[in-house]
């Protein structure tokens, strides 16, 4: 996994960074690039620099500093010195790597037409360190597949929570089957490349051995690809909640399709608010709603409820 | 017969001699060719597949010969190996590599090096234009190599050999 991320580091910032004790740089999450400002790390439970000699400091005053020619080195490794082909990437501010890790990037932004047409000056990089955790979903596959039949799931849950984890490993496990549970066709619609993490459109994080990816696609509009192409058994989305999404939805749900998605929002009450996944909800087309929260870490489940929002099942016991 | 050896040398330097500057009137065009050729590569991929420079490069080694071929291997591989180093410090350090096995003169050099500055660096529309650019200056070099080469490449072969004759005939 790090010799992926070390790709994209020019030589100042690899150095450093591989000088830290391994503990510290296995569980990295972020690293963050500024152009004249103090090198940032950040793991699971803190946030720091790194000094001239490599080593962890809680103070930016001593830190190292990357200059321009950093940050100019560091852009031609991300982009593989083609930034012609990173339009789509730089319109998004995001670049996806191999093994699913993502950069994020800041800089001056060109707008043509009051759209953005794409970045230049890139001074800024976050290096988010991609880490899928397998086996998550063992704890609600029970509730949502059957050895003859799927549920419709709708993961809610606020940012940083794990519901594109969650997701994932859903999607995974209902691909592959399970012991006594054959494996499904799936679909996954994955706009922000968060979910399969394609790079060159080949999925970098495990989606299961029966999972066709659409990479980058608009939601609305890859679903009834998938549909009209792919023959799916089930449909994959993240983050639903605009008025082409419930159509396509309808039009899969009505197909025999069945739907694994998700929606931002603290809890049933907030989603419920929202008026397209509000309909939707009402209709009765997921027949599982999943509530997630961070109370204890990432990916906690909070409530499972049925189509007529009456709790299925509390405190389902979560992680591997 | 140490005399007739000797006029046979010299016969045979001049010779060579002229037919070697006769290769370098014919192959100068024939690269600018090759290289308009790796260009236009270069350009439909860059409007359709929109691949990493690197891999492009390297396609385009694989289908060219000679010092062309050396040209864009060399460009490759320093973009991969480099640690980030400037576009245009990779294509400058190839082309200098290059330079010598090839028979391309200077100004097809400037035109090169100044088309490196360029490379990678803007968006797909201003690569575009730019190898626009370098196609219609590589073409007038092109043209200009084809007339030298035309004019001069049958003379240096005669004249290796007239040459070598006449000095033959002096001392005789």
């Amino acid at each position: 996994m790090w010799s992926q991320v070390k790709a994209v580091l020019p030589l100042s910032i690899r150095q450093r960074v591989e000088s830290l004790s391994t503990e510290i740089r296995d569980r990295l999450e972020e690293i963050r690039v500024r152009q004249g400002r103090p090198l940032e790390l950040i793991t699971a439970d803190r946030a720091g620099f790194i000094s001239q000699s490599g080593r962890w400091t809680p103070d930016p005053a001593s830190a190292f500093v990357p200059d321009r020619e950093d940050c100019k080195k560091m852009l031609n490794l991300v982009s593989h010195h083609s930034l012609y082909a990173l339009e789509e990437e730089l319109r998004r501010g995001y670049v996806t790597l191999e093994g699913g890790h993502r950069i994020g990037l800041a800089g001056k932004v060109v707008v043509e037409n009051g759209r953005v047409k794409h970045l230049r000056e890139i001074t800024g990089f976050n290096v988010r360190i991609a880490r899928q955790v397998k086996g998550v979903a063992r704890g609600i596959t029970s509730l949502v597949l059957k050895k003859d039949r799927v549920e419709n799931v709708l993961i809610v849950s606020p940012p940083q929570c794990g519901k594109t984890t969650l997701l994932r490993d859903l999607a995974r496990m209902a691909s592959t089957g399970l012991p006594g549970i054959p494996g499904r066709k799936i679909g996954l619609v994955d706009e922000r490349s968060e979910i399969a993490g394609c790079v060159d459109g080949v999925p970098q994080l495990d989606v299961g051995s029966r999972t066709d990816v659409m990479d980058g696609c608009p939601k609305a509009e890859g679903m009834m690809m998938m549909i009209r192409s792919m023959s799916p058994d089930i449909l994959v989305v993240d983050e639903i909640g605009r008025k082409e999404d419930s159509d396509a939805i309808h039009e899969a749900v009505y197909a025999g399709v069945h739907l694994f998605t998700t929606a931002h929002g603290r809890n049933l009450e907030e989603v419920c608010r929202r008026p397209i996944l509000s309909q939707l909800i009402q209709e009765g087309i997921f027949t599982r709603i999943i509530v997630l929260s961070r109370r204890k870490g990432p990916g906690t489940v909070e409530d499972v409820y049925d189509q007529r929002l009456t709790p299925v099942r509390r405190q389902v016991k979560v992680g591997c | 017969m140490l005399k007739l050896l000797g006029a046979i040398l010299i016969l045979g330097s001049t010779t060579s001699a002229g037919f070697r500057t006769a290769r370098h009137f014919a192959d100068r065009p024939r690269q600018i060719r090759q290289v308009r050729h790796a260009l236009s590569l270069l350009e439909t991929e860059i409007t359709y597949g929109a691949r990493r420079l690197d891999d492009v490069c390297e396609q385009i080694a694989s289908r060219e010969k000679g010092p062309v071929r050396e040209l864009f291997h060399r460009c490759s591989e320093h973009l991969r190996n480099r640690d980030g180093i400037s576009t245009f410090s990779c294509w400058e350090l190839a082309v200098e590599e290059v330079w010598p096995q090839t028979s391309m003169q200077s100004s097809e050099r400037e035109i090169l090096l100044d088309f490196g500055k360029t490379l990678g660096v803007s968006d797909r529309e201003d690569q575009l234009q730019h190898l626009a650019r370098v196609q219609a200056n590589l073409q007038v070099e092109e043209a200009q190599a084809r007339d030298e080469q035309s004019r001069y490449e049958k003379m240096c072969k005669s004249l290796g050999i007239l040459g070598g004759a006449l000095i033959v005939l002096l001392m005789y």
